[in-house]
């Protein structure tokens, strides 16, 4: 299994339109791809056609006594997905003490009967908790989900010199990050990314997400860009990284074998 | 990400940090004006060594 963690910086970069795409494009190339939302803002279901009133999702079917499988659905395009579910403060809080145990993501998954070459997409949020530090841990690559504002410049800094993921070394190795919502005619974007690039140095993804009308015009369509605009420069920039991803999976397999 | 720099190479040695383990931003001229076009970019960047330095003067 290849296991992809998406995590946004801050909230609100874009990380769950990363996770519906990079679902979508991997699955156009004939990948099985399971897209297992840890996010209670619950709103990854919108980029897959899922009515707003329909709260259902795992968490939610946990603090309701029924089974999490039950939730799980495919897309019309063949993705496998597992939405949150709308949940309230209080029920997080009774999710997070009583229900999710130190190993509980890696059971889940392990009880799905998914293929060896399958496809697992986290949506993680950028807030962490026990079962995120459980996704991190379990992922074979993290994608952290930036734009190139001071906003981010500020948590970067603050997250490479405090959190979870700089602190050891092994979650910090698979880390690579990826810029979204890049203006081209901003000239502060382009001066971030030269700060950003000094920052990050060799751990970027050679491909930037531009900011593109199609990714929001798509979301109010709840579906994605390279469904709603397969042309746009923002579609095919999601298949680069798609690609890059699938490339990535595979240079690892090829070292590990050598091994 | 992580950059070894000479200078900082005895203080952080004396307040446990390995070689190499902090932050450092190599600044150019393109980096050294956009500092001062931006003060909030320069608080950041500058500001980035000597936090880490400090939290972990109160942690030790």
């Amino acid at each position: 299994m290849h296991i992809l963690c998406v995590q946004g910086i801050r909230a609100g970069v874009g990380a769950s339109t990363v996770v519906a795409n990079l679902a979508r494009i991997l699955r156009e190339l004939n990948q099985d791809v399971l897209v297992f939302d840890l996010n209670p803002s619950n709103l990854l279901r919108l980029h897959f056609n899922m009515d707003w009133q329909n709260s259902s999702g795992w968490a939610l079917n946990i603090c309701e006594q029924k089974s999490w499988h039950d939730a799980g659905f495919q897309c019309e395009q063949g993705v496998h997905f597992l939405p949150f579910g709308q949940i309230n403060y209080k029920n997080h809080q009774v999710l997070m003490s009583n229900y999710i145990s130190e190993n509980w993501l890696s059971d889940t998954l392990n009880s799905l009967d998914l293929l060896d070459e399958s496809w697992i997409i986290l949506n993680v949020p950028s807030e962490l908790n026990a079962l995120n530090i459980q996704a991190l841990n379990l992922s074979d690559i993290i994608l952290r989900i930036f734009e190139p504002s001071v906003a981010c410049l500020s948590q970067l800094i603050n997250s490479m010199q405090s959190s979870y993921i700089h602190n050891d070394n092994s979650l910090s190795n698979k880390s690579y990050y990826l810029m979204n919502k890049l203006m081209p005619s901003s000239e502060i974007d382009y001066e971030m990314i030269l700060i950003f690039n000094k920052v990050l140095s060799n751990k970027t993804i050679p491909v930037n997400i531009h900011f593109d009308e199609n990714i929001k015009e798509a979301f109010a369509h709840q579906t994605t860009v390279t469904l709603h605009a397969p042309n746009s420069a923002s579609a095919k920039e999601f298949r680069t990284i798609a690609i890059w991803l699938i490339s990535y999976f595979k240079r690892r397999s090829k070292n590990y074998v050598s091994e | 990400m992580k950059y070894k720099k000479n200078d900082l190479d005895g203080p952080c040695k004396n307040i446990g940090i390995e070689a190499g383990n902090y932050i450092e931003i190599k600044e150019n001229e393109a980096v050294i004006k956009i500092k001062k076009k931006w003060p909030l970019v320069d608080q950041i960047i500058s500001s980035g060594i000597r936090n880490f330095v400090n939290q972990h003067n109160k942690t030790t």
